[in-house]
């Protein structure tokens, strides 16, 4: 039997970033696990938010997308690189502040200290309306009511089970998640996730459900993409990048002048790319500050 | 000593009718000392005396019926009626399981063997040294490593005519909701909303058959009748003796002439309603003309502009039939998407119809349209599916995939909101 598709859970991001465990399957290829303080186990998840910011931390050519995206209750944070290609192309052509919904799966970090983050890999990202968050929302806040509800009954006993919640009325979902979050969190507090659940519908009811109208359109093809792209986004030709390259070409050179990858390599790790250095030389040689006595080589003048 | 040792003790001593009890007692004092359980101690110590654990006095000869689930060594002569291999996982690795259904002249029981018997069907065998436990209320017949199975004589079951006896399994009431593949003898109550006369080929020739739709208060249900019980549209019937296979994944309600209609005045059931279900309660069957709701998260590869074999209508892939080989495709359009409510994932195929309506036009428009472009299609079909809820009606299909739904209708989601997020507000005050 093949594996079944994990269902996107609804989960707001108040929830999601208290999750302070992970569930790392032991079989071959076996999905990873968020588990959060509800004891929502989550391996896919989906979620409604403005996308606040994005940067592309790779380059034109393989991009790597971080972008911050707001729910209601917080703040996602995705990273989308080349296994996620239809987000990409969607990354790519959504430019914040926008309205989005996110399909993604977990993706987690543990920092030296311990410390545990919960961040998202995008699958499908694409531009909602109003009315698609609002009902977002509403769902989310349900099973986010099931959630606690199972759980604070779950905190008053010695042993919860799953059967006992399930015979106090609680979804069997709900139960099952209330007796896995006793069991690793122990007692958690629950106000924060519930004044959050506030917020959201707050938000649904102030907006009146009132459209924002026109919604950016995506393609999905990549020819359609770079057609409907400005060529270079913003050509940075202020003259400090352009010092530094010059620097660093003058430091790299002796008698035969500098080695271009090794120019490359010293300009990456200032966070200038390729093609920035690229069109920063070839204003350097249309300026004759250097020359390129050989191919590969270039040497201040 | 404990209550859990004093059966076990007994066994030892059936099994070793020589040997003096409190030498057995003693012997069994030093196992436990050491740490070994008392069933481990028990096999030991009865090969220490020079016993087999065959030699459990055996009950003899019995008939099926006769069986109570507490014998350890008894014979039966019995047809094979049904016989299933699967791998069970266990502490000690994986064992092959077989399992299945029994019969003599007065009854069906299951069996199962963790030894591997492979009983075919339709055979007589003759099996010694079998146990009978109860297993979930019903007596079943079980082979261990000391049964042996032969075949029967020829004429041991010439008195056996299956079709004749009841159906395996306690009788009990279920809900069509409840309705689960496997059952073997129920009792359903309902509404029988359609019903078709149909011919089908058999083994046996010919054979009239009859099929419908039942329905109560909790779910609608396919039947097939293989007896004519004269049962009409609009008729409220209770089938005692029913039994449950499946098609496609879906549960079906199956019975014969040994069912009992009864013909049921004065019993209403709220046929009308379509059940709305959720997706985690679809992940281990399928469900006939139900409805379900989700949001639509990803649009799956396959969807908008597709070709289809001339021959067999199977989408082609790269101008290929996986049966007919390369082939001139059909331009068709459906789209595959996955639904999700949150609490499991469904796919879904939507139809050429529903595709059109999604896009506002047809095969020809969308070809002369996008100029033969398929990603824009993908792009149309994303822009109106992607991140939108929606009711889908129809059959929830299960394969070793999952489930999949084939609705025949999908309707947007827009009811009013705001009153029930307001109405949201005041419960979260009180959570």
């Amino acid at each position: 039997m093949a594996r079944l598709r994990q269902a996107a859970k609804r989960v707001f991001a108040s929830e999601y970033n208290l999750s302070q465990h992970e569930d790392r399957g032991l079989e071959e290829n076996a999905p990873n696990f968020v588990i959060t303080p509800l004891g929502e186990n989550v391996s896919r998840i989906y979620f409604i938010g403005v996308m606040m910011t994005k940067t592309n931390n790779g380059t034109d050519d393989s991009p790597m997308y971080r972008a911050e995206v707001r729910d209601p209750t917080g703040t996602f944070y995705l990273y989308a690189g080349q296994y996620q290609p239809q987000a990409l192309t969607a990354l790519a052509q959504l430019e914040p502040p926008t309205l989005i919904g996110v399909v993604g799966k977990v993706r987690t970090y543990v920092r030296d200290d311990g410390s545990f983050y919960a961040s998202v890999k995008p699958e499908v990202v694409f531009p909602v309306d109003i009315p698609q968050r609002d009902r977002w929302i509403i769902s989310t806040t349900k099973y986010t009511m099931d959630r606690i509800r199972a759980l604070k009954d779950a905190m008053e006993e010695d042993e919860p089970t799953e059967e006992g919640l399930i015979e106090k009325g609680h979804p069997k979902r709900a139960a099952v998640s209330a007796v896995r979050s006793v069991g690793i969190y122990g007692n958690v507090d629950v106000d924060p996730i519930k004044l959050s659940l506030k917020d959201a519908l707050d938000l649904v009811i102030e907006g009146g459900g009132e459209s924002i109208g026109e919604i950016p359109k995506i393609a999905q093809s990549d020819g359609l993409i770079k057609k409907d792209e400005p060529e270079v986004i913003a050509k940075d030709t202020d003259d400090g990048t352009k010092d530094i390259v010059l620097e660093i070409i003058k430091g790299l050179s002796g008698d035969k002048g500098a080695l271009y990858r090794d120019i490359i390599t010293d300009c990456e790790k200032k966070g200038i790319d390729k093609i920035q250095l690229e069109e920063t030389i070839q204003e350097l040689l249309d300026e004759g500050q250097v020359y390129e006595p050989t191919i590969g080589i270039i040497k201040p003048v | 000593m404990s209550e859990e040792i004093a059966p076990i003790l007994k066994e030892i001593k059936e099994a070793l009718p020589d040997v003096d009890e409190n030498e057995i007692s003693k012997e069994m004092d030093r196992y436990l000392k050491y740490g070994i359980v008392a069933t481990e101690a028990k096999k030991a110590i009865i090969r220490k005396f020079g016993g087999t654990t065959q030699s459990f006095t055996s009950v003899g000869e019995k008939k099926l019926s006769e069986l109570q689930g507490n014998e350890m060594n008894v014979d039966v002569t019995v047809k094979c009626l049904s016989s299933n291999e699967r791998i069970q996982k266990t502490v000690n690795g994986d064992k092959t399981l077989v399992t299945g259904l029994v019969a003599d002249s007065t009854m069906i029981r299951r069996f199962v063997s963790w030894e591997g018997h492979l009983l075919e069907k339709g055979s007589n065998y003759c099996i010694r040294g079998a146990q009978a436990k109860v297993f979930r209320g019903e007596v079943e017949l079980s082979m261990g490593s000391y049964t042996k199975v032969e075949d029967a004589p020829e004429d041991a079951l010439s008195d056996l005519d299956v079709s004749k006896l009841p159906r395996f399994g306690n009788l009990m009431e279920v809900l069509l909701k409840d309705v689960k593949t496997g059952l073997g003898n129920i009792i359903i109550r309902g509404k029988v909303l359609n019903i078709e006369k149909r011919n089908i080929e058999t083994e046996k020739g010919s054979k009239t058959i009859f099929d419908g739709i039942i329905a109560d208060d909790t779910k609608r249900v396919r039947f097939t009748s293989w007896h004519d019980f004269k049962i009409e549209t609009g008729d409220v019937v209770s089938v005692k003796g029913a039994y449950v296979k499946e098609w496609r994944g879906i549960p079906q309600i199956n019975f014969d002439d040994r069912a009992e209609i009864e013909k049921l005045e004065a019993v209403e059931f709220d046929v009308m309603k379509t059940h709305r279900l959720l997706a985690e309660e679809l992940i281990e069957a399928g469900a006939s003309d139900v409805e379900v709701a989700g949001a639509i998260i990803e649009i799956r590869d396959g969807s908008g502009l597709i070709f289809r074999c001339p021959e067999c209508n199977r989408a082609l892939m790269g101008g290929n039939c996986s049966i007919h080989g390369q082939q001139e495709g059909v331009t068709d359009l459906r789209t595959k998407v996955v639904l999700d409510d949150g609490t499991g994932a469904l796919f879904a195929i939507l139809n050429t119809e529903i595709t059109t309506e999604i896009l506002g036009m047809g095969v020809e428009e969308c070809e002369s349209r996008f100029n033969g472009d398929e990603t824009r299609v993908i792009d149309l079909l994303s822009e109106k599916l992607l991140g939108k809820e929606f009711v889908m009606r129809g059959n929830v299909i299960r394969d070793d995939f999952g489930p999949t739904v084939l609705p025949n209708a999908v309707m947007r989601e827009d009811d009013e909101y705001m009153e029930e997020a307001k109405a949201l507000i005041d419960v979260v005050e009180v959570l």
